[in-house]
């Protein structure tokens, strides 16, 4: 999917006027048509068969839901529905992971996303949470909203579909704040993710050639490529779907400046954590076997501690889950799963032991350079899960790590990332863009909305900073003829 | 049951899972007032809350819950 392609600006700005302006009672019905129109143009006439059958299917199977007068019938709607959407998941993605030789079902762009969105409608009207939605348009628009389709956020019935059910019109201010965070995220994907995505390739697919200083330098560049690239897409979508007046959930909130891993999962890829943690830790926990089993750990160990076990266990199921997700590989598994489990419930179970130490050592934990430490922690032991999940498998990332862990300065010369491809003057480039992304995320961090600082500026300030950031787009983005941009790095999964 | 009578319950509840006899909940207590009422602790409290009054709560209701009075009111719903 090319996003300067001409054609779909074009449309886009079609879409803008024509949703606007049409009555509101058919402002869904037009949503949907564009919204399978963009699949059929980034994913094909595959990823629309796939979509259309999740929707018809979760759809009809809420509306079931609640003619079932018998628990045992709602519990038959709900294995058809869950086991067809999963299956249409594992067939598709992760047929690799299991054993013998299948042959995978072709996949359909951003099919665990909608397949996660979709079945959050369905459990949330399950669980009495929502009613089922009659009006089968406002449904196909919350389900098929192009925006999310091809990376999230994986929106819930009740935020977005609440939003698609107002009128929408032409607003100045949505319109102006979708433009500039469109913008935003074309700076963070064309100039930065793009710039890193080479030198970044080069020293993981050939980790041997390389090596020594080039591997940590290209996994802090990993970090930020990853970070550019999917919080930019976010940018892209949620600006696009706010020029429209509709707002849609937040995936991401300054996540490297977490002081913790439990802290940087509230605030990376959000709705995918929230899905998991409402979806599958919370009724896993609930279930007769969870409940005694804390019975039985809180008589054999007490309270305190008894009662932390079923946690624990839930939450080795919940990460395995995520890892799972991004892909059935163990390369994800650990690094996008179990390892963060291990800092999370080891965080936990050491703490007491910590709390001593910081005592014995007259530790201030309530000043600067103490929360600066612990995210300088927190954004190493997240970079060891990128290595992970960057890596082609586990032994390759169990290769690297050695030199991963290891500090050179040697890294930032020609030695290092120069060594990996990145010219000298897009090093100077990224010298100047990292830390403008940096004080833009510190803004975002301290004032919540860098938009709003800026809108509260005078006319001539602002309108520098837009100019700039539109030139910068324009002159240092990596697009146009002879430079294929690279796929967003979610959208494949 | 009164409305009293199952804040006094509630109130034992509250004090057993959380370890704090100190602890008072009214209408108005949310997981903000309470220190270790986190993500992990809501699960035990309302396992906790079902055990007590012998209900079972749904999983929309066990996420949606928007404070103490909200779980008082599905108490006495479920209590008829």
């Amino acid at each position: 999917m090319d996003l300067t392609s001409l054609i779909l600006l074009a449309v886009f700005a079609g879409l803008l006027c024509l949703y606007l302006l049409v009555p509101g009672k058919l402002q869904n019905a037009v949503l949907t048509f564009a919204s399978l129109a963009y699949v059929y143009y980034a994913g094909g006439l595959r990823t629309i068969l796939y979509l259309t059958g999740a929707v018809l299917v979760t759809y009809a199977g809420a509306r079931l839901l609640e003619r079932c007068g018998r628990a045992a019938q709602r519990r038959c709607v709900l294995g058809v529905v869950l086991g067809g959407n999963l299956l249409v998941l594992v067939l598709t993605r992760y047929l690799a992971f299991f054993p013998g030789h299948f042959k995978a079902f072709p996949a359909a762009l951003g099919v665990s996303f909608y397949t996660l969105q979709l079945l959050g409608y369905f459990l949330d009207v399950y669980m009495e949470k929502i009613p089922a939605e009659k009006n089968f348009w406002d449904y196909s628009a919350f389900a098929t909203f192009f925006p999310q389709i091809a990376s999230g956020p994986i929106s819930r019935y009740e935020q977005l579909g609440g939003e698609l059910k107002q009128t929408h019109r032409l607003q100045y201010r949505s319109l102006t704040f979708g433009l500039q965070r469109i913008l935003w995220g074309l700076f963070k994907k064309l100039v930065i993710s793009e710039r890193l995505a080479a030198p970044v390739a080069a020293v993981f697919d050939d980790p041997d050639t390389f090596g020594g200083a080039c591997i940590p330098a290209a996994l802090f560049c990993f970090a930020i490529e990853l970070y550019t690239d999917f919080s930019g897409y976010m940018d892209i979508a949620l600006g696009a779907a706010e020029c429209l007046g509709i707002r849609m959930a937040e995936n991401f909130r300054t996540p490297f400046f977490s002081q913790n891993c439990s802290e940087f999962w509230r605030r990376w890829h959000i709705t995918l954590g929230e899905w998991f943690k409402d979806y599958v830790y919370y009724p896993l926990l609930k279930t007769k076997a969870f409940v005694k089993l804390g019975k039985w750990s809180r008589n054999r160990f007490g309270k305190k501690k008894g009662k932390m076990l079923p946690v624990h266990l839930a939450l080795v199921v919940l990460w395995f889950s995520v890892g799972f997700w991004h892909g059935g590989a163990w390369k994800y598994i650990i690094g996008s799963g179990l390892l963060h489990c291990f800092y999370i419930t080891g965080g936990q179970i050491c703490e007491p032991l910590f709390e001593k130490m910081k005592k014995l050592l007259h530790v201030n934990d309530k000043c600067f350079s103490w929360r600066l430490f612990c995210r300088v922690r927190t954004f190493c032991m997240v970079c060891l899960g990128f290595l992970f999940f960057r890596a082609a498998d586990v032994p390759s990332a169990l290769y690297m790590l050695p030199a991963a862990c290891r500090f050179d300065l040697r890294a930032l010369s020609a030695e290092g990332l120069l060594a990996a491809g990145l010219e000298g003057a897009d090093l100077k480039l990224l010298a100047v863009c990292i830390p403008v992304l940096f004080i833009a995320d510190l803004l975002q961090y301290r004032r919540g909305s860098v938009r709003e600082v800026l809108a509260a500026q005078n006319l001539v300030f602002r309108w520098i900073v837009y100019l700039i950031l539109l030139y910068a787009v324009l002159i240092f983005g990596m697009y146009g003829p002879g430079f294929v941009t690279n796929q967003f790095i979610y959208q494949n999964f | 049951m009164s409305r009293e009578e199952v804040y006094e319950k509630l109130n034992e509840v509250f004090r057993d899972v959380f370890d704090d006899e100190e602890i008072t909940v009214s209408d108005e207590t949310t997981a903000a007032d309470i220190e270790d009422w986190d993500s992990y602790e809501h699960i035990n409290l309302i396992v906790a809350v079902e055990e007590a009054f012998g209900m079972k709560f749904s999983m929309g209701k066990t996420t949606g819950m928007k404070n103490v009075g909200e779980m008082v009111d599905e108490i006495l719903r479920q209590a008829g």
